[in-house]
């Protein structure tokens, strides 16, 4: 327990130490709601709502906000923890070889992921009300920010253990938060509203945060598959770390000593 | 594949028959070596001779592909190349070692910060430190849980003259409280400190001074 404590402390601070994700998130999510929100007008646009399966009329300005939060905070959180993991392994290693538990270790960087994304979700919900200031629901709206945080940075904690080159962590990243967050929207999308979008991983965000903008209804559903997401993303992060960190065979210890 | 070892209770570490190749490049070609208790042993060679490649062997961080590994206790290894955490202090390294070796207090790593004179950066991050000085850190992440077999990869890189001076009488102190030492470097300018020189070459060590 001692030692799951100490992780999350390291964690969390190595995570607030990431000044550039968080410069991007002050400047990056305010002027992507302002160019998206221009150059989008406020006709009605069909959306497929999952909850109760109508084509809803949203207002297509309003649903373009709510989608560009949803796709910065993938990317940047994405980015955020991609480059946190990537960075560190060796250093997550050394303390995993030197006793630290794995499990503790990746249990601390998810608590710290959840506790951060969950500050930087409310965060982009605030700047959100400076462009639309009466959403139905805030706290679904914010659940699906936090719900797509809690995805990408799994997703990017998962790549920074997986891929040697940063580079590609990068591309990775920002191509696949693009297509996600992307498709969903129905304005000039010809792939809006099909059924295959359910099986993408900002899917139920998408849905949360519509509901909580648009409707009275609770995503509950959708909220769900996004922590299914979240914990697939994480498990095969864990998977991928306790891999990369096991001691190999030829090693025998012949009695264990002092520490 | 591994061969069964006679453990000799004298010594802390033992390699038998170590052997890696790295695709058709026979790095390794069954090195045998033994270290006793408050034994120094330097091991020498040229670039690309495998001296890195036979430290992390022994330290468990690379899977041989033949022959075996025994240590009796705990192993400390110092990477070449430092490996700290840039957002972190000093001090909140020893906190966070502390933690993962399960020490009550971390006296040793405190008497190192004094022995290797830079308790002056224990509020300083990883990031800032000059090249010397972390790998001062790097060596005394490796040190403070004071195991019984310390593996140092090029431990003195970088050490000023002083800082240099100090690592050896830190290295003294090791020797006396009975630990096993292995000094990896591809310049050993000091042949008197070490109990055995072991030359690395075309995959194999031969003692260079006993």
């Amino acid at each position: 327990m001692k030692q799951f404590q100490t992780a999350v402390k390291f964690s969390l601070k190595e995570q607030l130490a990431n000044r550039f994700a968080l410069g991007l998130l002050v400047i990056f999510i305010p002027m992507w709601y302002w160019l998206l929100g221009v150059i989008t007008p406020g006709d009605a646009v069909p959306f497929k709502f999952g909850p109760t399966g109508a084509l809803l009329q949203v207002n297509g300005h309003k649903l373009v906000l709510l989608t560009a939060g949803l796709n910065g905070l993938a990317m940047i959180l994405g980015f955020m923890f991609f480059h946190s993991a990537h960075k560190s392994l060796a250093f997550d290693k050394r303390l995993t070889r030197s006793g630290l538990g794995r499990v503790s270790l990746i249990m601390a960087k998810a608590l710290a992921l959840g506790a951060t994304t969950a500050i930087l979700a409310l965060y982009t919900l605030l700047i959100l009300l400076a462009f639309w200031h009466t959403p139905n629901n805030m706290l679904e709206v914010w659940l699906g920010f936090w719900s797509v945080s809690l995805i990408y940075g799994a997703f990017g904690l998962l790549l920074g253990m997986l891929l040697n080159s940063e580079l590609a962590g990068f591309f990775i990243i920002i191509m696949l938060s693009q297509i996600d967050t992307g498709l969903q929207v129905p304005i000039g999308n010809p792939a809006a509203n099909k059924a295959f979008l359910k099986l993408f991983p900002s899917y139920g965000s998408e849905q949360l945060s519509t509901a909580g903008g648009f409707t009275h209804v609770f995503a509950g559903k959708d909220l769900l598959m996004s922590l299914v997401w979240f914990v697939g993303f994480l498990l095969v992060a864990l998977g991928i770390f306790a891999t990369r960190t096991r001691r190999k065979s030829s090693l025998q210890n012949t009695r264990k000593t002092e520490q | 594949m591994s061969k069964v070892v006679k453990y000799n209770r004298m010594q802390l570490l033992s390699a038998e028959k170590i052997q890696k190749n790295y695709h058709k490049n026979h790095v390794l070609r069954g090195v045998s070596f033994a270290v006793e208790p408050g034994t120094l042993v330097g091991i020498v060679g040229e670039n690309g001779s495998g001296k890195s490649t036979l430290l992390k062997i022994l330290a468990g961080e690379l899977a041989a592909d033949n022959g075996m590994v025994q240590v009796a206790g705990s192993i400390g290894y110092c990477p070449q190349e430092p490996v700290v955490n840039e957002t972190l202090t000093v001090g909140e390294h020893l906190a966070y070692f502390k933690s993962a070796y399960k020490l009550p207090r971390a006296e040793y790593a405190e008497h190192l910060l004094d022995m290797l004179h830079f308790r002056k950066y224990k509020d300083e991050k990883a990031g800032n430190l000059s090249g010397g000085t972390r790998q001062k850190l790097n060596l005394t992440l490796a040190l403070m849980h004071e195991p019984s077999v310390l593996l140092l990869d090029e431990p003195y890189q970088g050490f000023d003259w002083e800082t240099y001076l100090r690592f050896w009488d830190v290295v003294e102190e090791l020797k006396k409280s009975g630990k096993a030492i292995v000094v990896i470097s591809h310049l050993i300018f000091e042949q008197k400190k070490f109990d055995h020189i072991l030359h690395l070459q075309n995959g194999n060590v031969h003692e260079a001074k006993a």
